[in-house]
């Protein structure tokens, strides 16, 4: 995304989201211009709050998040190599898939309590599917041709995964890991709806209770802003390593 | 060395080899020749273990082929060549736990092969970055790094332009010679078997229909009398009119 268009995307955002609060002629308490969520945004700033809220939730997210990258990477690697047992497992993983990170949350509190790990288990649900499908998919489309070679020239086993299936994989996961880093992004503000008392999804909660629709803006523009900013850096990286790989 | 011994290869009952037997000495060229679909690559492959045979065996250097090992290499058709390695690092791949060399030593055994292959100047260069010509010339370096007994070469110049063709033929050659590597080629190619070859063998209906020592120094000169004389060998073996002779120009 270049940052012209950004810029300019943005303000036409603002413009808009202006000229609806003037002409709607709407009560400040029921929907906030754009200056009065400004000044929410500086005051939670200020207070430190803002801070404070954002880390506890990157906090519980890359947690989440890094356990689904490495439990999905690592089984996606395992059924991807056992075509077989994968048959077996598919059926069911295409079943759970489907169901929302939160419908779970009664199970997860019940058995999680409050705190962090309901917000992580939920970042984790989210994140790992994706993974897992993209792994098992692209583990199990490797060109045949890198395998044989693999065999002719003897490597171990671990010198075959290390050397040959993780980097034969690695740029169709990438998109597995993009895709996952969208939903659970999505699923932070959801799973610290359940069951925390922090963080951005808390912070919306409880702006919510206090009738504070100012702040609850205010953390829909910051949540907003890093799951651009997350989204960013991976197109980045994944633009890297398919343009070593030579990859299209 | 490499003893074939009377191999069969039998494809739901279609008999595609009916009993190849062969030696090939150490440091020996070996072309094989044979119309499309008489079971070039399968042998091929069954040498390279790659495929098993119905009956028979494959034997090198004492020891039965079962499975792909690193004493012979096959180069695929398609290079093979790790699109997230470097040139150097595709060449070092299976250096990088085999041998007990040292890491000073591998760097030198790779430096020596990108030498051989011409290829230092593109040392970090991506797969994708290089020609086919050039690509093969990685695949040919990567094999012969591991100082195999043997390299099992399928068309491997096929999908080459005339120009590239002849080059890598005559690098082949000199490097043949240098590093002394047994080499077995499959080739559509009459003048390309009779270039390269110490001997060639003629594939039929799943026989070895005809085995030629070609008995000419190297370099060859493709335009020399003794050459045509070659070629004229193979024609008539193939039952090739007259007229075909002159389409192609011989
Ligand atoms: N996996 C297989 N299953 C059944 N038949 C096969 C298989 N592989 C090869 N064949 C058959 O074996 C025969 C020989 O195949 P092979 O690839 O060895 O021929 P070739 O001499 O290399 O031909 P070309 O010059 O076209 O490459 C063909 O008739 C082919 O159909
Ligand atoms: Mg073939």
């Amino acid at each position: 995304m270049k940052l012209r268009y950004m810029i300019g995307s943005f303000t036409l955002l603002v413009v808009l989201w202006q000229l609806v609060v003037v002409v709607g002629n709407y009560e400040a308490a029921l929907l906030p211009s754009p200056k009065q969520v400004a000044q929410a945004l500086w005051s939670l700033f200020i207070s430190g709050l803002l801070l404070e809220h954002i880390s506890i939730s990157l906090y519980r997210f890359g947690i989440g998040y890094i356990l689904a990258v490495i439990a999905g990477i690592t089984l996606g690697i395992l059924l991807g190599r056992m075509p077989t047992v994968w048959r077996f497992v598919n059926p069911s993983v295409q079943l759970l898939r489907p169901v929302s990170p939160i419908a779970w949350s009664p199970f997860i509190v019940l058995f999680a309590g409050i705190g962090n790990l309901p917000a992580i288990i939920i970042i984790f649900i989210a994140a790992f599917f994706p993974i897992l499908l993209a792994t098992v998919t692209a583990v199990s489309k490797i060109s045949p041709v890198y395998l044989q070679i693999a065999q002719n020239f003897e490597l171990t086993p671990f010198a075959v995964v290390k050397k040959i299936i993780i980097p034969a994989s690695f740029p169709a996961i990438m998109g597995g890991l993009q895709i996952a880093l969208g939903s659970a992004w999505i699923f932070l503000v959801a799973g610290e709806m359940v069951g925390a008392q922090s963080g951005l999804g808390f912070l919306i909660i409880d702006a919510r209770n206090a009738l504070r629709l100012d702040l609850v803006f205010a953390a829909i523009i910051i949540i907003g802003l890093f799951g651009l900013l997350f989204n960013t850096i991976i197109q980045q990286i994944s633009y890297r390593v398919t343009k070593q790989w030579g990859v299209q | 060395m490499i003893k074939i011994n009377g191999v069969t290869k039998v494809y739901d009952t279609h008999h595609i080899l009916k009993g190849i037997s062969l030696e090939v000495t150490k440091g020996e060229i070996i072309a094989i020749l044979g119309k499309s679909g008489c079971g070039k690559s399968t042998l091929l492959k069954i040498v390279g273990g790659f495929e098993t045979s119905s009956t028979g065996e494959v034997i090198v250097n004492d020891v039965a082929v079962t499975e792909p090992t690193k004493k012979c290499i096959m180069l695929m058709q398609s290079y093979g060549l790790l699109p997230w390695r470097s040139v150097e690092k595709n060449i070092s791949l299976p250096l990088e736990q085999h041998t007990a060399l040292t890491v000073e030593q591998q760097q030198q055994r790779i430096a020596h092969y990108m030498q051989l292959v011409q290829l230092t100047p593109y040392a970090t260069h991506y797969p994708h970055q290089l020609s086919g010509g050039m690509q093969q010339r990685v695949a040919i370096a990567r094999a012969l790094a591991l100082q195999p007994e043997a390299i099992l070469l399928d068309e491997p110049f096929a999908a080459l332009d005339t120009f590239t063709r002849y080059f890598l033929q005559d690098e082949l050659i000199k490097i043949q010679q240098q590093e002394s590597t047994t080499i077995m080629l499959v080739t559509h190619d009459i003048d390309e078997a009779i270039y390269l070859a110490d001997k060639i063998i003629i594939l039929a209906e799943g026989e070895i229909a005809k085995e030629i020592t070609i008995a000419l120094p190297k370099p060859r000169d493709r335009s020399n009398a003794d050459f045509q004389h070659y070629r004229e060998v193979i024609f008539t073996e193939f039952e090739l009119t007259q007229q075909q002779m002159i389409d192609y120009q011989i």
